[in-house]
């Protein structure tokens, strides 16, 4: 008997390796596919709920639903925009023309925040901190707003919140002199700087509510 | 052993071989088209969401615009500078549309050079001849990009912000997703923001693109 079983060894130690083999695949398989049912199963669910959302506030519009919401608000949408166009204007001026020195950034927080809060103030403040500068004076890095351009996406009629895009872009002083000694006085020794601020803008409540920032760069001008 | 015997189990042996890789070869394809089958269900939910999406989307649209045009006649000033106010914002919004379904879509170089002449109602002439707007398609050694890497663009999503009370220009800041490939890739996104000015006759005067 042992003889026999001896004689069979490779092809019983084939037998084996192969049904592990098969055996190994399968398990991997049906994991690999449970994992996949399991998020299919989710995204369903997730998918389901939100088909129902869309459906009902689908269900909710009508012509008569936003002439009500026109007619309805207490405020005056346009004049808002453009009285938030002039305050911005105004920030990004103070902040980025009219800012030069220690002093002047020391003021900046009480001159901005009534125009545009005390949250989005600081963010501008943070864009002008002072700083030695090649020169050998300390002052704000920019002295120039060279472009602002202020522009609205669409409203939320229900939370009444529209989303504000800025762009600005701005310069700094031209520097004389060079610590190689040098005196120059051109477009090189000026810095540009520009980017895109995106905001939520209250319209009832009239101020910020929230706001990202990103450094751009200007392909063409 | 005899001969015999071992022949026979080495035939035995490649049979068990042979079985065990058919099984596993169709364990393989059984899982991927399960797998795939899941894969469309979730896409077919998927489509059936962004449909949904659409529609209320497009009767969110509708209805806002009939009640803005219905706004027109309403006897409060404010509620009458909002119609006069949405429809400005709606003319930017549609040149700007306009603009960008042609100025960023080519599959070839001849679509590439055509684009300011399919432009040529909506543009100023200035625009249309700015090569820093409108450029040949050529790197700086004179090769055609365009024709040599089968470079391949089309609009994919974009963003409108407007703003018509800033100056006598009109002004669009807008999120731009352009899906670009070079012939046999894979179409890659990418992001960027433009800025188009647009004059009284809502051409566009100037676009700047902002990275």
């Amino acid at each position: 008997m042992k003889n026999i079983i001896k004689s069979y060894i490779p092809l019983i130690i084939t037998t084996i390796i192969v049904f592990g083999l098969i055996v190994s695949v399968h398990v991997i398989k049906d994991s690999n596919l449970r994992s996949v049912q399991a998020r299919a199963a989710q995204t369903e669910k997730f998918n389901k709920k939100q088909i129902n959302y869309y459906r009902q506030k689908d269900q909710k519009l009508s012509k008569q639903y936003f002439y009500n919401q026109i007619t309805k608000r207490d405020y005056d949408v346009v004049a808002r925009k453009k009285s938030f166009n002039e305050r911005i204007s105004k920030a990004f001026t103070i902040t980025f023309e009219q800012t030069k020195n220690k002093n002047d950034y020391n003021q900046l927080a009480s001159k901005l925040t009534p125009l545009v809060g005390s949250k989005f103030s600081k963010e501008l403040k943070s864009k002008v901190k002072p700083t030695m500068q090649p020169d050998g004076v300390e002052r704000t890095p920019f002295a120039h707003l060279d472009n602002l351009k202020i522009a609205y996406g669409h409203l939320n009629e229900s939370t009444q919140i529209i989303p504000v895009v800025i762009f600005a872009s701005y310069s700094s002083p031209a520097i004389d002199g060079t610590s190689t000694g040098v005196i120059t006085k051109g477009q090189d020794q000026i810095k540009k700087s520009s980017g895109i601020y995106k905001i939520s803008y209250d319209l009832i409540a009239d101020k910020i509510v929230n706001f990202s920032f990103k450094e751009g760069a200007i392909d063409h001008e | 052993m005899s001969k015999k015997a071992k022949i026979l189990e080495v035939i035995c042996c490649v049979v068990v071989i042979l079985l065990g890789f058919f099984a596993i070869k169709h364990n393989i394809q059984q899982g991927a088209q399960e797998v795939n089958h899941v894969r469309c269900l979730e896409k077919k939910s998927n489509t059936k969401l962004q449909q949904e999406k659409n529609k209320y989307y497009k009767n969110y649209k509708k209805y806002k615009s009939l009640a803005a045009q219905k706004a027109y006649l309403n006897k409060d000033q404010k509620v009458r500078d909002y119609y006069k106010d949405f429809t400005e914002d709606q003319l930017i919004r549609k040149r700007s549309r306009q603009f960008f379904s042609i100025y960023l879509s080519w599959s070839n170089s001849r679509d590439y050079l055509q684009r300011a002449h399919k432009l040529d109602k909506i543009i100023t002439p200035q625009l249309a001849q700015d090569k820093n707007i409108f450029d040949n398609g050529k790197d700086v050694t004179g090769h055609n990009i365009i024709k040599n890497l089968g470079l391949h663009s089309r609009l994919n999503d974009l963003t409108i912000y407007s703003n018509n009370q800033m100056s006598s220009n009109k002004i669009a800041l807008i999120k731009v997703v352009q899906e670009s490939w070079r012939q046999d890739e894979n179409p890659g996104l990418s992001n960027s923001f433009y800025l188009l000015q647009i004059n009284s006759d809502a051409l566009v005067d100037q676009v700047i693109r902002l990275k």
